[in-house]
């Protein structure tokens, strides 16, 4: 078991190692059968697996267990930035849920992507999004975050364009990418600055890579040699890079794009662990945002307006995957929302059981999907249950958890709404049973839509057996992981939230299953909803019509003035080269003449001033 | 007639090399046929010769610098003719005559 | 390390230039790449071996006698060359693009080769010539040397309006040169000593401190203009887009890789440390300049149509930041500059090699017109994913740690008396994002998406674009992975820079 935590970094560099040798051993045509290729993958995940199960039970037994591993990675002057691995409760509780879903998916992934012909390819990239991913939660301090958020961000942005020849898929991965990479600006830049501010002014040199291990001094020490203003910049930046990779307003609208991806991509990147990393990120930097309350109102505000804005985006949704892809949005501000208001616990539970449910709607998604041949409009299902009850029943278990009536969401969810009934948070209590109910109304809309009435196709899906092995297994941690999170008995606590999904449920039935025609017609929210706000089309417009602009102003710039003044200079010697051309005839004669004409000019000039200037010499 | 001995100075000489001069460059510059100008070249070539020569009779006290410049001159002038000369033959060959305005392969 | 012998690094390209001319050569075509190539590779190796025997407290120097003499005694001129960290890493980069640039010219120079080859062996000799005098008049010399066999490489083998474009990189340089000759004659006549060794012209000025301040930032300035026009920094940059565009692709990986950095290299000499109080006054304002051109480049380039033109628009962007960097006056400022100096050379090469590539097989060069390479030539995406992530700075690869270094420092820089400086810099930081948009503008639009029927029948890389493209890319990683290799080199003349010219 020591071993095992001792050495804690091959669990972060097998994925790379088998990143590599899959990589090379397709290109170079040695590596070509799939099964050796998953044999790899699941190796080193399970690897991973046992050493993180090993380092969160030590973790969990040891008090404020700690262990940190360093090597320099740059040294310039007394600037010395280190990467390593730094294991606590947080990152190795993150680790755990990081390698189970991975491992759930890579067995999926071999199914679902058996007859792709960019197989390793899928797999290489899987592998190395693993090794960022892991790297990322065991970070020693704030830059190999920034690094690893850099790697993951580029291993989504490769796994999202993965069908790089489908337009969709290349627009969705570039959009994803830039959007991100908003997010790494300001990240890096907050990083920098709180870098130097301890680093310039603390004296403490050696914390200029930001350690967590000692975290709170550096919150003390940011704290005290900044100004307010200076100090919520700073945070701002940092949380703004939260804000870009979990997908919270205004910078969310990649991660619906995203979709675009394989359905396994969804599953472990883009709602279970990379998505997380945001999170992850605010719960690292937390002694660091405690101390000023306008960044934690900062914190809630952006989750509240993140969640509202996801599941109110849900609800019209018509695509399978981006209806959880919104969801996902949303259930992250409700973490957000967590942070904000302190439950720094909850919140990382709440990500945990997210994650699961998560992962498994998405892998039930991606089944459906893999049967209709890729088409992932919801018109196109409808009474799925009679084929395939098995994943309707699981898919049942996952709505009810994630719009926390039962199981594990129950569990975590009823934690946020303890804590925040704890501290009297009114407002943010209300906003978040606005949220549970819209969470409640769209995923039972879809279950609904697409288990229950009539349906559409009349002959028997067949599934691979394989794909439902990781879905169940999911399934079991999902409805088992309540058990294990710890209890808070307060009936009236749990009641009111229950109470308003449970009347969610009813309407979503009422709506979608016993009267379909009698839909409420609100054309304005359905417009809203279904245009996503008009956030895309506003982006839209900045990136098209606004940046594009900026950048013709730009070039224009350089080829109107800078290279227009050397035009210029050109024409004007060429105007004078021309009319001195005109001079040159061809005859020798007229050549002498003029240079005689000249000689004599100038010899008289000479005289003349030479005789002038005596003269007066001489006055 | 006694009186009328002529006192030869340098502005004589210096007057008569400028009258070779201008002729000469009037030459250059006016004549039509390709020998003509080189003739008058010659002129100038004469003209700074008596120059020399003049000025080292009146100025140097040693009388010897212009004189050897001035047969330098004249040796420098000779080989200059004969190329040119042969340059000309080469010209008159190519185009059949000798006319200076019809040799102005020079003009850009 | 008396074994290695610098002249014999510098000059023996040049002997092997003449040898081609000479009559008893053998003149097939094939033999004179090959041999060409074969050489490269062995001064390369040679190069390397400078770097492993490099010891940061003796400097490598020698001498070239002719005729028993080392230049002209009587005004002080020395051929003398020597080598420190930041020399050593410009001479070996400048090998390797060689050899990089003499492999990949097997498929687009078809043509004269003779005199291709030769050409390219004399602009090696003058661009090592540059990297290693510690002659201020045998740097000048060497510095337009290499300008003749440039203008005829970009004329003879371009493409496009390739003599327009040589006409006008060859006036633009000599325009600048004429400032520099000015600034150099300027120097020497204010040292008493009519010694154009930098190390005593060094030791003149800054210890008996006698040149006045104004006649310091007015010879700075000239110097600055010289070398800014091979930066190119803004305004003095329109030369580059159209030089690179119509070079053949070896020849833009030169230009780009070695070329620019020369004057980067010249600016580090004579600006910062002959002239460091000079300046230190200026650098504020240089500042500025730098974040205008790395905005303004950045934009420029999500704004062209031309493939070539968004790398070369993205290559003077990324000489902002080699600027911004020199002028932070920190540790690690300066070392962020010199690494992306030597970073954007790998990587600006591996793209241009990449799209001379790209133009060689469609033979176009208009964004519009190409869609969906992917397809066809995987390897080539795989290679130019990698170089664009290289490109934007993503860590582990070298792009990064410059980037990184830069804009620490950039960000920790002490001009109390200058209070705009803050908020210039803060906009240095958008490039992140800028980058990130003109790079995959390029990539999304050459590579993904589906493809056009006319393009369907393109080949993938041959072997020899494979090993350049790879070998290029190995030592971007290694570097990446390990920056610590590089930054020790160059540690030495950084702390000599920081120590002349901080404050």
């Amino acid at each position: 078991m020591e071993i095992f935590i001792q050495n804690i970094g091959l669990t972060v560099l097998f994925p790379l190692w088998c990143s590599v040798l899959i990589f090379l051993g397709n290109f170079l045509s040695i590596l070509k059968s799939k099964k050796i290729i998953l044999s790899l993958t699941l190796l080193s995940t399970t690897f991973g697996l046992i050493t993180s199960l090993f380092t969160f039970f030590n973790a969990m037994v040891t008090e404020n267990f700690v262990l940190e591993n360093t090597f320099k990675f740059l040294s310039v002057n007394n600037f010395i930035l280190e990467l390593g691995t730094y294991i606590d409760l947080t990152s190795s509780f993150m680790l755990l849920i990081i390698f189970t879903v991975t491992l759930a998916v890579q067995i999926y992934s071999y199914s679902y992507m058996y007859n792709d012909a960019s197989f390793s390819r899928f797999f290489a990239l899987m592998n190395f999004f693993t090794f960022s991913m892991s790297a990322l939660v065991l970070s020693p301090n704030l830059f190999q975050i920034y690094i690893c958020w850099e790697l993951v961000g580029v291993s989504s942005y490769l796994l999202i364009s993965f069908w790089f020849h489908k337009n969709a898929a290349s627009n969705a991965g570039k959009k994803a990418f830039v959007m991100n990479r908003i997010g790494d600006m300001c990240l890096l830049a907050g990083i920098i600055l709180s870098s130097i501010i301890i680093y310039n002014y603390s004296g403490q040199t050696d914390f200029a890579d930001i350690p967590f291990s000692s975290i709170d001094k550096i919150a003390a020490y940011l704290f005290t040699y900044t100004s307010e203003p200076i100090f919520i910049i700073i945070c701002v930046l940092l949380i703004l890079g939260s804000i870009a990779k979990s997908a919270q307003f205004p910078l969310h609208t990649w991660l619906p794009d995203a979709m675009e991806g394989p359905t396994p991509v969804s599953a472990l990147i883009h709602s279970a662990t990379m998505v997380a990393a945001g999170v992850f990120l605010i719960a690292r930097l937390f002694p660091i945002y405690y101390q000023s309350s306008f960044v934690m109102n900062f914190i809630v505000i952006i989750g509240i307006i993140s969640a509202l804005i996801g599941a109110f985006c849900a609800i019209t949704c018509r695509d399978i995957k981006r209806i959880l892809a919104y969801s996902t949005s949303s259930q992250l501000g409700i973490m957000f929302i967590a942070l904000g208001s302190g439950a720094l616990t909850a919140s990382m539970l709440y990500l945990a059981t997210h994650a699961f449910i998560k992962s498994m709607l998405f892998l039930c998604a991606g089944l459906i999907m893999s049967l209709y041949l890729g088409k992932t409009d919801i018109d196109n299902f409808g009474g799925l249950k009679k084929h395939m009850s098995l994943i309707a029943y699981i898919f049942l278990i996952g709505a009810f958890s994630l719009s926390g009536i039962l199981f594990s969401g129950f569990a975590s969810k009823s934690l946020v709404f303890h804590h925040l009934f704890e501290t009297h948070s009114y407002y943010i209590i209300l906003s978040l049973l606005v949220i549970s109910f819209m969470t409640a109304f769209y995923i039972f809309r879809m279950y609904f839509l697409v288990f229950e009435g009539n349906s559409h196709t009349s002959d028997n899906k067949k599934y691979s057996h394989v794909m439902v092995v990781p879905i169940l297994f999911l399934c079991v941690i999902t409805l088992l992981l309540g058990f294990f999170l710890p209890k808070m008995s307060t009936l009236k606590y749990e009641l009111i939230p229950v109470t308003t999904e449970l009347v969610a449920i009813l309407l979503a039935y009422l709506f979608y299953v016993k009267f379909v025609n009698m839909l409420p017609k609100l054309p304005i929210l359905y417009n809203l909803s279904y245009n996503k706000l008009y956030i895309d089309n506003f982006y839209d417009f900045i990136t098209q019509k606004l940046y594009l602009g900026i950048c013709k102003t730009a070039n224009f710039i350089d080829d109107y003035i800078f290279d227009g003044t050397v035009f210029v200079t050109v024409f004007l010697t060429k105007l004078n080269a021309w009319l001195n051309s005109k001079f040159q005839t061809g005859s020798v004669q007229s050549y002498i003449s003029y240079s005689f004409a000249i000689l004599a000019l100038v010899l008289t000039g000479f005289c003349l001033v030479y005789s002038l200037v005596a003269y007066f010499a001489e006055v | 007639m006694a009186n009328l001995v002529f006192n030869i100075t340098l502005f004589h000489y210096l007057i008569l090399a400028l009258i070779l001069f201008t002729i000469g460059l009037l030459g250059v510059i006016l004549s039509k046929n390709i020998i003509k100008a080189l003739i008058s070249a010659e002129f100038l070539i004469s003209a700074v010769n008596i120059n020399f020569v003049a000025f080292a009779f009146f100025v140097d006290s040693a009388k010897l610098t212009g004189f050897i410049f001035s047969i330098f001159t004249i040796a420098i002038g000779a080989v200059e003719l004969a190329i040119a000369f042969a340059i000309f033959y080469l010209l008159f060959k190519e185009k059949k005559t000798v006319n200076i305005n019809d040799y102005k392969e020079l003009k850009g | 390390m008396e074994y290695l012998s610098l002249n014999l690094l510098i000059f023996s390209p040049l002997i092997i230039a003449i040898l081609f001319f000479l009559p008893i050569f053998n003149t097939k075509e094939v033999f004179i790449r090959r041999f060409t190539k074969t050489f490269m590779g062995v001064h390369f190796v040679y190069a390397l071996c400078f770097w492993i025997f490099y010891n940061p407290d003796v400097n490598f120097f020698d001498e070239l006698f002719l005729f028993g003499q080392s230049g002209v005694q009587s005004l002080g001129i020395r051929s003398a060359f020597a080598i420190d960290g930041l020399s050593l890493v410009m001479v070996t980069l400048t090998s390797f693009l060689f050899f990089m640039s003499a492999i990949s010219s097997k498929t687009i120079i078809r043509h004269r080769q003779k005199l291709y080859y030769g050409l390219l062996l004399l602009l090696e000799t003058s661009v090592l010539g540059v990297f290693t005098s510690s002659d201020i008049f045998i740097f000048f010399c060497f510095w337009e040397l290499e300008l003749i066999p440039m203008y005829f490489l970009i004329s003879l083998w371009g493409s496009g309006r390739a003599q327009k474009s040589a006409m006008k990189f060859l006036l633009y340089t000599f325009f600048g040169s004429l400032f520099l000759l000015l600034g150099i004659l300027l120097l020497s006549y204010y040292s008493d000593t009519l010694n154009f060794q930098m190390s005593s012209l060094f030791a003149d000025i800054n210890v008996v401190d006698k040149l006045p301040i104004n006649i310091q930032i007015l010879i700075s300035i000239l110097l600055m203009i010289g070398f800014f026009v091979k930066l190119p920094i803004i305004p003095l940059h329109t030369w580059l887009p159209n030089a690179h565009c119509d070079a053949p692709a070896p020849i833009s990986i030169l230009l780009a890789g070695l070329l620019l950095k020369m004057g980067a290299y010249g600016f580090i000499r004579f600006n910062i440390l002959l002239l460091p109080d000079a300046f230190k006054i200026l650098a504020p304002f240089l500042i500025v300049f730098a974040v205008i051109n790395i905005i303004h480049a950045g934009l420029c380039a999500y704004n062209q149509d031309d493939i070539k033109k968004i790398i070369a628009y993205s290559s003077i962007s990324n000489m902002g930041i080699v600027l911004l960097g020199l002028c932070t006056n920190n540790e690690e400022g300066v070392t962020g500059g010199i690494v992306h100096m030597v970073s954007h050379g790998l990587i600006c090469a591996g793209l241009f090699m990449i799209v001379g590539i790209i133009y060689n097989r469609t033979k176009t060069r208009d964004i519009k017109a190409i869609s969906g390479l992917g397809t066809v030539m995987p390897n080539l995406m795989g290679f130019t994913v990698m170089f664009s992530f290289a490109a934007i700075g993503v860590p582990l690869l070298i792009g990064f740690v410059g980037e990184f270094l830069t804009f620490w420092g950039a960000f920790s820089v002490q001009y109390d008396s200058y209070i705009f400086l803050p908020t210039v810099i803060i906009f240095a930081i958008f490039v992140l994002v800028i980058s990130a948009a003109y790079m995959f503008k390029f990539v999304h639009r050459i590579f993904f998406g589906s493809i056009d029927n006319s393009w369907a029948i393109l080949k993938d890389l041959t072997a020899h674009e494979f090993i350049v493209l790879s070998s290029i890319l190995s030592v971007i990683v290694f570097f990446g992975i390990n920056p610590m290799s590089l930054i020790d080199v160059i540690n030495p003349i950084v702390e000599v820079i920081v120590e002349s010219a901080g404050i």
